[in-house]
């Protein structure tokens, strides 16, 4: 995974809650890689993502596919990861039960502000799961 | 003059107790409030000191362990662990029960490959 979330933070407490997650966007080219991918021919030469981390690799971290993410009644795509091997859409930031994964790499000295409080928010929106195991593998 | 002020210091005198009460009130209920989160990383190194530089602030409870030696009886009185490791494909990775249930925050690869080893759709792809 690169650098930086996807698209338009979602309507979520994640991005609220305690801290207010004001997400800088940038336009960054789409990665050829999504192009392979059903609707990828479709994309715009630039998609709009916003800086989580800062380390100055375009590679590190870590995306999760976003297929069955969706209609599991205990998953969540809280961030698509912007990546350049595989999807548009792929999980940046996403939870399982009582797993929330962080897909960045960076440690937090290397995390921009909005990544900072999206990282602090998360550990706080995950307690909520505690004792709350995944419902389906 | 005298008699009003008289009549006036009873109730800021109670005003003032209550406003203290009340703010005591509200600390202990936002120190409840703060998780205790359980850092489980590579001791002693460069990522686990930054990632305790920023924790520490934010979550007064914060405690730290070894990702090498994990094990979820470590985590009971947590309220959030954060499993994490300053490399990626060779890092430890502990093996959790199908039934732990504490609320976790899995990072990076190593996140992603014990998310996999647990079949989670937020495993490695």
């Amino acid at each position: 995974m690169g650098e930086a979330a996807q698209g338009e933070p979602i309507q979520h407490e994640v991005f609220s809650t305690p801290f207010k997650v004001e997400a800088q966007f940038e336009m960054w080219p789409t990665p050829n890689s999504y192009r392979r991918y059903p609707g990828g021919k479709d994309l715009p030469a630039q998609l709009r993502v916003w800086r989580v981390q800062n380390t100055g690799q375009q590679m590190g971290g870590v995306v999760s596919s976003p297929d069955g993410m969706n209609n599991s009644p205990d998953t969540e795509i809280l961030a698509p990861g912007y990546n350049v091997g595989q999807q548009s859409g792929a999980v940046g930031v996403g939870r399982h039960g009582n797993f929330l994964q962080w897909g960045f790499s960076a440690p937090p000295s290397k995390m921009t502000d909005a990544g900072q409080k999206l990282f602090l928010n998360c550990i706080h929106y995950i307690r909520k799961f505690d004792g709350k195991p995944p419902q389906t593998r | 003059m005298r008699t009003v002020f008289r009549l006036g210091a009873v109730p800021f005198a109670v005003l003032l107790l209550v406003l203290s009460s009340a703010g005591c009130a509200h600390t202990k209920i936002a120190a409840k409030a703060d998780p205790r989160v359980l850092y489980v990383g590579n001791p002693g190194s460069a990522r686990e000191k930054d990632y305790i530089a920023f924790l520490s602030p934010h979550f007064p409870q914060l405690k730290t362990a070894d990702l090498a030696k994990f094990d979820p009886a470590l985590a009971k009185d947590s309220d959030v662990v954060i499993l994490d490791y300053d490399a990626e494909f060779n890092a430890p990775r502990p093996k959790l029960p199908p039934d732990y249930s504490r609320a976790t925050i899995t990072v990076g690869v190593v996140g992603a490959l014990i998310s996999s080893d647990l079949g989670l759709k937020t495993g490695y792809m």
